[in-house]
């Protein structure tokens, strides 16, 4: 479904990824690890052209997204996204947030946008915050409207940024719960994550990054169990 | 020298019409100031390097130089190349245009304190850039941007004595008026003074208050 | 860090020094005027203030063995500036009026001029004074053509009054057509149209003559009577008709 060739970028001098190349299928949920630094996050950003890739292409469902003349705002509708410091617009109430974009971007009627909101809310367990503000909230419920928000756009994949990292253990498993859920129901996922544990239990493929590149990937079983590269153990002795 | 209040008080009425202009120049000017620096600002911000340049030059050029040249450029300058603009038009134009360079500036401060965060959710859910920026960039920036624009409302209900210059017939013209048929300055200038206090008191004291119940999660 | 304290303190000294110097000289008469109002009072191209006034003041001063020093202000407060002592003397082309009178003392007349209107020379709808009833007046402010242009408009404020606080922003306003007619005294009325062109007058002059003198403060006598004599003096000595030929002809 989505396939990343040999993807180059570089923040002035500083050459963030260098010829990465990966490939997500339908359904699959795929977990990129790494020390920070790695790249992870750039390369989860270029899947939705936050960040342009210098090189190299990315292609979702058939469509070269890097291509010259295609639509930035209409690749990034079909690319939910949830980032780690959850950027709720604080001016807007929960529901208003959810329902901000498949109103503006979608031009879903109003009414329909707010029964889906609240249909999603009820998924994430915050159906009575619906006319709350973002300050109103704890980190944990914020990160929940965040992926209702996402969700309301009905991408064809999410990506997680790092989505528990600003959180407490207690917070982290409201919001791991919430992830547990999408991926039951079969959502399509990229996520950057330091849960390991959550990596082994949920991830089809964990793909670890090293210095820009992916240098070793497969199931948890073979990747967490037996890493063959010698930066990998290293890295998983420190976090597991 | 002690201050007649007889005269004060006669000629109130007279000083209020002034007043009331003094308010109309304001008002519309600081409402073309909010215009022009919203453009401004956003061409500063843009990618369009020609744009942004010009609104800078733009910019410095009305900072640089004083409020009371423009409004002479505007008003006996302008006929020299057939722009006739009336007394009242000419200083709403001179001083939005000088409002606008000033805020402007204060709108850019204001777009670029919203934290990048947002703007990156806000495009990853699909919105264009000129829709992030007229629902989650400008909304929280002009909260956040409020009491500058309250300053400048004082600073503009001031400012607004600079048209008497081109015989707009506000507050300070008025008061001269008197004060030149009555050689009683100090009268006169207190009195004119306290009207000035007055509105401009009155304007930051409501601007306080809205700001209060605006500053919503901020 | 020290040399910047040290350079403070010097521009401090320096500055404390030059304020004291300031206040010693305090001998020089300060006279008021309002350097528009050519030819009696203007700004010449090398930004000197010039005219008959500054002449006729020279001349006084030399007579009293003073030195003066001339401060350009709008005209409409010069009168509250002697009142208040900022000043020591005017000599503005001021009219010498009951209501001005009240408030300084004034020397004997120096100078007699009438009003006059001026209109452009395209003009054909302005041939007496009746015919400015519904025509909009640009004047300077505090001056006798301002109070002329209010008796007929029966109103300071009248929307079709218009008051400037100097005398070529009044022309400027005539020559872009803004304002229909511009009253003033007619040496000065004269000046302006040589210099601007296009513009006629409209009537033969319209008011009584009226009397230019020079005004200190109401307690200040005895430098009105050195005053008055060396006006005397200046008639007589041939000098007066010296600078009426260099300044109106």
């Amino acid at each position: 479904m989505i396939s990343l060739k040999n993807i180059y970028k570089s923040f002035g001098s500083n050459q963030v990824l260098k010829g990465v190349s990966a490939d997500v299928a339908i359904g699959e949920v795929v977990v990129l690890v790494g020390a920070s630094g790695s790249g992870k996050s750039t390369l989860l950003r270029c899947i939705n052209l936050l960040e342009e890739p210098d090189s190299g292409q990315i292609i979702i469902e058939g469509v070269v997204v890097t291509a010259k003349g295609v639509a930035k705002h209409e690749v990034r509708r079909e690319t939910g996204m949830v980032f780690q410091q959850f950027n709720l617009f604080p001016h807007l109430t929960v529901l208003q947030n959810i329902t901000l974009a498949p109103i503006r971007v979608r031009n879903t009627p109003k009414a329909e946008a707010e029964a889906l909101a609240l249909e999603l809310l009820h998924k994430v367990n915050l159906e009575e915050k619906s006319e709350a503000y973002p300050y109103q909230l704890s980190g944990g419920q914020q990160q929940r409207v965040a992926i209702a928000r996402a969700l309301a756009m009905k991408p064809k994949v999410m990506l997680f940024d790092e989505a528990t990292s600003a959180l407490d253990p207690a917070m982290t498993s409201e919001v791991l719960s919430v992830m547990r859920q999408l991926v039951a129901e079969g959502m399509t996922m990229v996520v950057v994550t330091h849960e390991m544990g959550f990596a082994r239990e949920v991830s089809d493929k964990i793909l670890f990054m090293h210095d820009g590149a992916i240098i070793e990937q497969g199931t948890p079983a073979e990747l967490l169990q037996n890493p063959q590269h010698e930066v990998t153990k290293a890295f998983l002795s420190k976090v597991l | 020298m002690a201050i007649d209040f007889k005269l004060i008080v006669d000629s109130l009425p007279f000083l209020l019409v002034g007043a009331r202009t003094a308010i109309v120049v304001t008002f519309w000017s600081v409402l073309l100031g909010i215009t022009l620096g919203l453009m401004v600002a956003l061409g500063r911000l843009s990618k369009i390097t020609p744009l942004a340049v010009v609104c800078q030059a733009y910019v410095e050029f009305m900072r640089g130089t004083p409020m009371v040249v423009q409004i002479f450029i505007v008003y006996f300058g302008l006929p020299r190349v057939g722009v006739y603009l009336p007394p009242l038009l000419s200083g709403v134009v001179a001083l939005g245009l000088n409002s606008g360079a000033y805020l402007g500036e204060i709108f850019r401060g204001g777009i670029q304190s919203i934290d990048n965060g947002q703007t990156k959710a806000a495009l990853s859910l699909g919105l264009k850039p000129m829709q992030v920026m007229r629902y989650i960039v400008l909304p929280q920036a002009f909260v956040r941007v409020l009491p500058a624009i309250g300053n400048e409302f004082v600073t503009m209900i001031k400012d607004s004595s600079l048209v008497s210059f081109i015989a707009v017939q506000e507050l300070t013209y008025r008061s001269t008026l008197v004060a030149a048929r009555t050689y009683d300055y100090f009268s006169m200038y207190m009195a004119t003074a306290m009207i000035y206090f007055v509105m401009t008191f009155t304007v930051s004291r409501t601007l306080m208050w809205l700001e209060g119940r605006l500053r919503v999660g901020d | 860090m020290k040399k910047l304290k040290v350079l403070v303190v010097v521009c401090v000294i320096v500055m404390l020094v030059a304020f004291l110097a300031g206040c010693q000289t305090k001998k020089v008469l300060i006279v008021g005027t309002e350097a528009t109002f050519a030819p009696f009072e203007f700004v010449d191209e090398k930004n000197n203030i010039v005219g008959f006034d500054i002449d006729v003041i020279n001349y006084i001063a030399k007579e009293l063995g003073e030195k003066i020093e001339i401060k350009n202000q709008p005209f409409e407060t010069l009168v509250e500036s002697l009142a208040a002592k900022q000043i020591d003397i005017v000599i503005a082309g001021m009219t010498i009026t009951d209501e001005r009178a009240q408030k300084v003392l004034f020397s004997k007349p120096y100078y007699n001029a009438h009003q006059v209107i001026v209109v452009l020379e395209s003009d054909t709808t302005i041939n007496a004074v009746e015919d400015l009833a519904d025509k909009v007046i640009a004047v300077q402010v505090g001056t006798t053509g301002a109070m002329e242009a209010a008796g007929i408009k029966g109103a300071d404020e009248h929307p079709q009054l218009k008051q400037f606080k100097r005398v070529n922003e009044a022309f400027m306003e005539l020559q872009n057509g803004r304002a229909d007619a511009v009253i003033i005294d007619a040496p000065v009325a004269k000046n302006y149209m040589a210099k601007l062109g296009g513009m006629k007058y409209a009537t033969a002059p319209f008011t009584e003559e009226e009397k230019f003198g020079i005004a200190v403060h109401k307690e200040n006598k005895d430098l009105m009577d050195k005053i008055n004599k060396a006006l005397d003096k200046l008639v007589q000595s041939g000098e007066y008709d010296n600078f009426v030929k260099k300044w109106f002809e």
